[in-house]
């Protein structure tokens, strides 16, 4: 019997153990209006600068940004808000007093400022990211002067601002820069599909299977552009026991992400609003984004309403520059926050 | 590992007054480790024989009532606690062979605890949620493979792997399957027993 109980014990030391740098950092959650919504707070807190990641999809979560050699640099010299948005991710919660809409979306990140200040005290400086979807959403944030006042600066990279135009934009790419390739012989068979596809939509009136249909061969052909960089063996990998659950994160990010179509995110058009946007920006694209053109940060750059703005546009990066181009990614993002401190 | 602690001790204490037990290392949704304990109850038991050219073939059948205790941690997230029950179906090959079939239906409650601080804001206070956490139903399925070890001893040891699927219900206002797979030993501790 002591042999049995000895063994037990052996055992479950050995699966309690192992965990590598998860353990440092932060984690707030946040509840608001049914749902707890996981902070995770990783980096330098006593550098006073922090970044909120606003994660893509929708469906994403924070913490999966939280893989490449570019968040070794960004941690260093600040700390990061990884936080898994409303029914997204490890967030959880049930009976919502309203619909999943974009105001609720916007008041939870209210609520996340809120409690940030709250916890690292009011004079922190205070960054917004935004990813993809994340882009979407901080955008649409941004549109209110009191909520910009909450921040030192906002950094849209790759950002779906508006949904119709990225739709049209990536018609084009596709037309292009398929047709480009087909003439060169890469990939041909792929890059057919893709630019007959392209040609049989009707930019004037695309249906919202199309826009999925454009997002997937927005993805595609970003992998078959060989002169782009992917991530290198030096990336940091999270550890197998990690506070990511693929399996009900993905199930759950994907009803979510149906629910937020449902109540017309697919209608954002937010170009002729970009004026409202006062506050510091900087804009990160890759040149081969075909899922969110860069044509989008373009307009960024020329319409939104301040002349402290950037773009910068990575010349072998796809949707996701952090991946091909980490390092300067991050020291994009770094020189941007280091000049706007308060 | 605090809460591996006070489970162990708890696992420990309830062994040494029990009879059978189950005890297995769980794996929730192939990254969350745990620990699970059951206790079975057999309610119908019966024991068939047939005489094969190769000898005498001896079936247990069995039908188990089997409550247990779960308990996992997904890192800085949560710490989850079930209690439910199964009603087993046990196929039991006891000769020539000792290998155990079980099949299962059951439900359980699960009780899932923030791994941090929660906090809510009202009219810009902000505040400590204690205890924070959410409430659960998970109907589950589940399927056995065992076999019996030492089972000539007066006390013998089994290894069981457990495949098990469960429905968590309501979650984010759905159902989202998800799926425990468990390593276990049975053990027999003052008397034999089959279950």
């Amino acid at each position: 019997m002591r042999n049995y109980i000895l063994s037990i014990t052996v055992l479950l030391m050995a699966v309690g153990c192992g965990d590598v740098d998860i353990k440092q950092g932060d984690v707030l959650y946040l509840r608001h209006k049914g749902a707890d919504m996981p902070a995770y707070v990783y980096g330098n807190m006593a550098s006073n600068k922090f970044m909120i990641l606003l994660h893509g999809g929708p469906g994403g979560n924070g913490l999966e940004y939280r893989g490449g050699r570019y968040v070794e640099d960004l941690e260093k010299d600040i700390a990061v808000v990884y936080w898994d948005q409303r029914g997204q991710g490890n967030s959880r919660g049930n009976n919502y007093p309203e619909d999943l809409t974009m105001d609720l979306l916007l008041d939870d990140l209210d609520q996340l400022v809120t409690l940030l200040k709250n916890q690292y005290g009011k004079d922190i400086n205070l960054f917004l990211y935004g990813h993809s979807w994340g882009g979407t959403y901080g955008t649409k944030y941004m549109m209110s002067e009191k909520r910009q006042a909450q921040f030192n600066g906002w950094i849209e990279s790759n950002g779906a601002h508006d949904i119709p135009r990225l739709n049209i934009e990536a018609i084009k790419m596709f037309q292009t820069i398929g047709q480009a390739e087909l003439d060169k012989g890469n990939n041909v068979s792929d890059w057919k599909e893709i630019v007959d596809f392209a040609n049989g939509v009707d930019t004037l009136n695309i249906s919202e299977d199309e826009g999925g249909q454009i997002n997937q061969y927005g993805q595609k052909a970003g992998e078959l552009i060989g002169e782009l960089k992917t991530a290198g063996d030096d990336e940091f990998r999270m550890p197998f026991r990690n506070p990511v659950d693929m399996v009900s994160g993905s199930l759950t990010g994907s009803i979510t992400a149906n629910g937020l179509v449902e109540s017309g995110i697919e209608d954002i058009a937010l170009t002729d609003s970009l004026y409202k946007i006062k506050l510091p920006t900087l804009l990160l694209w890759g040149k081969y984004d075909f899922v969110v053109p860069p044509q989008l940060g373009y307009d960024a750059e020329k319409l939104i309403g301040t002349t402290d703005k950037e773009l910068v546009m990575y010349e072998f990066s796809d949707h996701s520059p952090m991946n091909g181009e980490g390092m300067a990614y991050a020291a994009d993002i770094l020189r941007f926050i280091n000049d706007h401190l308060k | 590992m605090k809460y591996f602690t006070t489970l162990l001790c708890c696992c420990l204490v309830s062994i040494s007054w029990a009879q059978t037990y189950r005890i297995s290392y769980v794996n929730h949704n192939f990254s969350h480790p745990g620990i699970s304990i059951a206790k079975p109850q057999v309610l119908t038991y019966k024991t068939i024989t047939k005489n094969k050219k190769k000898g005498e073939k001896v079936i247990g059948k069995q039908n188990i009532l089997l409550p247990q205790f779960t308990y996992y941690n997904q890192i800085r997230t949560q710490n989850n606690f079930s209690l439910g029950c199964e009603i087993v179906r046990q196929r039991h090959r006891m000769k020539p062979a000792n290998w155990q079939f079980e099949t299962g239906l059951g439900i359980h409650y699960v009780r899932s605890f923030n791994a941090g601080k929660t906090f809510k804001i009202e009219d810009g206070e902000v505040m400590h949620v204690r205890f924070a956490g959410q409430n659960y139903f998970a109907p589950s399925l589940s399927y056995s493979v065992g076999r019996d070890f030492l089972k000539k001893r007066p006390n013998p040891i089994s290894v069981y792997l457990k495949p098990q699927a469960f429905f968590l219900m309501p979650y984010n206002q759905s159902v989202v399957p998800s799926f425990n797979l468990q390593f276990g030993i049975r053990l027999h501790l003052k008397q034999q027993s089959n279950a």
